[in-house]
């Protein structure tokens, strides 16, 4: 069968390649890379400009002059490119006096069919929506994108655009906005029946109030919303993404093609002062069970202190946590006392999870035991009382320890897992590499105590 | 006899024969044109492709096919069974592979072993090595072509 293997080292091994799929080769490369091959050989020299997946990504460390440069060299590789256009991104911070070149290099791209157009023009520097809301908006999405009809996805950062303006965005299946001020993108939606993938991200002045649609993928981070609540429509979700703050997020129905929620909601840092902070507390509650029951056939779900907090809150019968699909939960937690009872409530109504990962936000070395109750908790003995749920007994086979430091609270939480767990195989326990230089003997001799309390289940160490 | 009629016979260059499911078969553009011209009978000659190759075509292919609610694999699993596939591919298995992969027409096998080059070929040394491009520019060309697109050979 191997009589017509030609070795590795023939040198017409590659003379093989046609240059069409060589130009495909070098075009997965990152694109600076696949512009690097031009001086391969005298064949290599021009194959670059048939790249399909062209990104200008400005250098980091650039100063004034060489954003100049950089600039005039985009238009004079574009004057040179001569293949089909898959792809197209420009990344260029706060691009004030540039508008013009940006546009020419945008129409560029529209005049060749472009099918992805990602355009990043933040600033690195900003960190939240409020600083960015202060600052004017440098460039605008050109006309030309509005009227293009074979976008496929659009990635749009610090650029301005009115979602009413698209006349043809039929074959639209992604689209991503950040940094902006994002008013009517419910106008846009019923113009985009493909689409699959919405993600909103650092936006303000929000205005939405109901998503509907064919959207699988759904992602907010960080956003500003007035009116302090969303409703959604989405009978073929699948993954559901939420960081920033408590607002009410309502699913019209169950959901019964999800696959993955992702919950991280902020901290009220002064909540015993603030009303409204103590009335979100109130309402978070309700909102959170109510939004886990209708993402109830997940199988992946991820919390936040927040959550595990603000669960037991609920006091209304129609809306209280029942049993869930889960098979994979992640507890992000900070350990607090306050948060035990979320994690009681939600192992409680996850019957056949499989695998449990724990990821312990900020440890706290010397979390000595403290001995006063806290919110009607001991922490010294909570976990040594002899509860057990049904995945302890059925299904869970895995424990994850993220961010492992050996400290009491997290031996006494996993020593819990292995007490209680019948059919618990592994405890994989995750240690920062940091951690493992200023203590391995330490971490290791809290990983040999552990396994001698089991036979059943291995442990094991991970240096991450 | 319908039975049959779900299979198909690939014929390699070698003329080694492969009967496989047509749902399998059919992921080829180039297979399905034929078929679907019907100027070839339940056999298909497959001019451009070793016996050894093609193997490891219909193993992707099997792998990828949608046989009557069969497809039911996580895309994750898939992604895996991919980079699996591809890992120990030495050079020319993996030259052959995308030629074979572009004869038939099989988009995301082209995409998964081109793939597969760019991730082996990341340095121009690299590229030098794994391909084995004689370089054939005078210093002075060299140095030119590099002014040319500057910001993309500074790092």
């Amino acid at each position: 069968m191997d009589t017509k293997r030609v070795s590795g080292s023939q040198p017409d091994m590659l003379s093989s390649l046609p240059d069409v799929l060589l130009i495909l080769i070098i075009s997965l490369l990152p694109f600076n890379e696949g512009i690097r091959t031009s001086v391969l050989s005298k064949r290599w020299k021009n194959l670059c400009y048939e790249i399909k997946n062209i990104a200008f990504k400005e250098p980091n460390y650039i100063n004034n002059v060489g954003r100049i440069l950089f600039v005039r060299s985009m238009r004079l590789w574009v004057a040179r490119f001569q293949g089909i256009i898959e792809s197209f991104e420009i990344s260029l911070s706060n691009p004030v006096g540039f508008v013009a070149d940006i546009e020419y290099l945008i129409d560029f791209a529209v005049s060749r069919q472009v099918k992805k157009l990602i355009l990043d023009f933040s600033n690195p520097s900003l960190r939240t929506t409020l600083d960015a809301s202060l600052l004017q908006v440098v460039f605008e999405l050109p006309a030309s994108v509005y009227r293009l009809r074979t976008l496929e996805s659009l990635c749009i950062s610090a650029c301005g655009f009115d979602p009413s303006r698209f006349t043809n965005p039929e074959l639209l299946r992604s689209l991503s906005i950040s940094w902006i001020s994002l008013k009517q993108v419910e106008s846009l939606l019923p113009k985009c029946p493909l689409l699959e993938s919405l993600s909103i991200k650092h936006c303000w002045d929000l205005d939405i109030m109901m998503i509907a649609g064919q959207i699988r993928e759904l992602v907010f981070v960080n956003c500003d919303f007035p009116l302090m609540s969303c409703s959604f429509d989405l009978p073929n979700i699948e993954i559901f993404k939420y960081t920033g703050y408590m607002i009410c997020l309502h699913f019209r129905s169950v959901n019964t093609m999800m696959k993955e929620v992702y919950l991280n909601f902020d901290e009220e840092k002064e909540l015993d002062t603030d009303p409204f902070a103590i009335f979100l507390h109130k309402a978070g509650g309700k909102f959170v069970s109510r939004l886990l029951n209708a993402c109830r056939f997940a199988k992946t779900l991820t919390v936040c202190p927040y959550l595990l907090q603000v669960i037991q809150e609920c006091d209304i019968p129609a809306f209280l946590l029942r049993d869930v699909d889960v098979r994979y939960l992640v507890l992000r937690t900070k350990m607090q006392p306050k948060e035990f009872m979320g994690i009681r409530l939600l192992l409680d109504n996850c019957p056949d999870l499989e695998t449990l990962t724990i990821d312990h936000v900020h440890p706290k070395p010397s979390a000595s035991p403290r001995t006063s109750l806290s919110h009607g908790i001991d922490p010294q003995t909570h976990w040594l009382q002899n509860i057990s749920y049904k995945c302890l007994r059925r299904t869970l086979r895995v424990v994850v320890f993220k961010n492992f430091i050996g400290s009491f609270d997290q031996l006494q939480l996993l020593q819990h897992f292995i007490r209680t767990g019948d059919l618990l195989e592994r405890v994989d326990v995750h240690v920062r590499d940091k951690v493992m230089k200023l203590g391995e003997w330490w971490v290791r001799d809290q990983v040999m105590m552990l396994q001698k309390t089991t036979n059943r289940a291995k442990i094991i160490l991970h240096s991450v | 006899m319908s039975k049959s009629e779900k299979k198909i016979v690939l014929k390699s260059l070698d003329n080694e024969a492969f009967e496989v499911e047509k749902a399998v078969a059919l992921q080829s553009q180039t297979i399905w044109v034929m078929c679907e011209d019907k100027c070839v009978g339940n056999e298909i000659p497959l001019e451009n492709v070793t016996g050894q190759i093609l193997a490891k075509v219909i193993d992707y292919c099997k792998k990828h096919a949608v046989v009557d609610g069969d497809g039911d694999e996580s895309s994750e699993e898939l992604k895996n069974w991919d980079t699996e596939f591809t890992k120990n591919m030495d050079q020319s298995t993996l030259f052959n592979m995308i030629l074979a992969a572009n004869y038939l027409n099989i988009k995301s096998l082209l995409n998964l072993t081109c793939q597969a080059v760019a991730d082996k070929t990341k340095t121009i040394d690299e590229f030098h090595t794994f391909l084995n491009i004689e370089n054939n520019f005078t210093p002075e060309e060299e140095a030119q072509i590099c002014q040319e697109n500057l910001w993309a050979f500074d790092d």
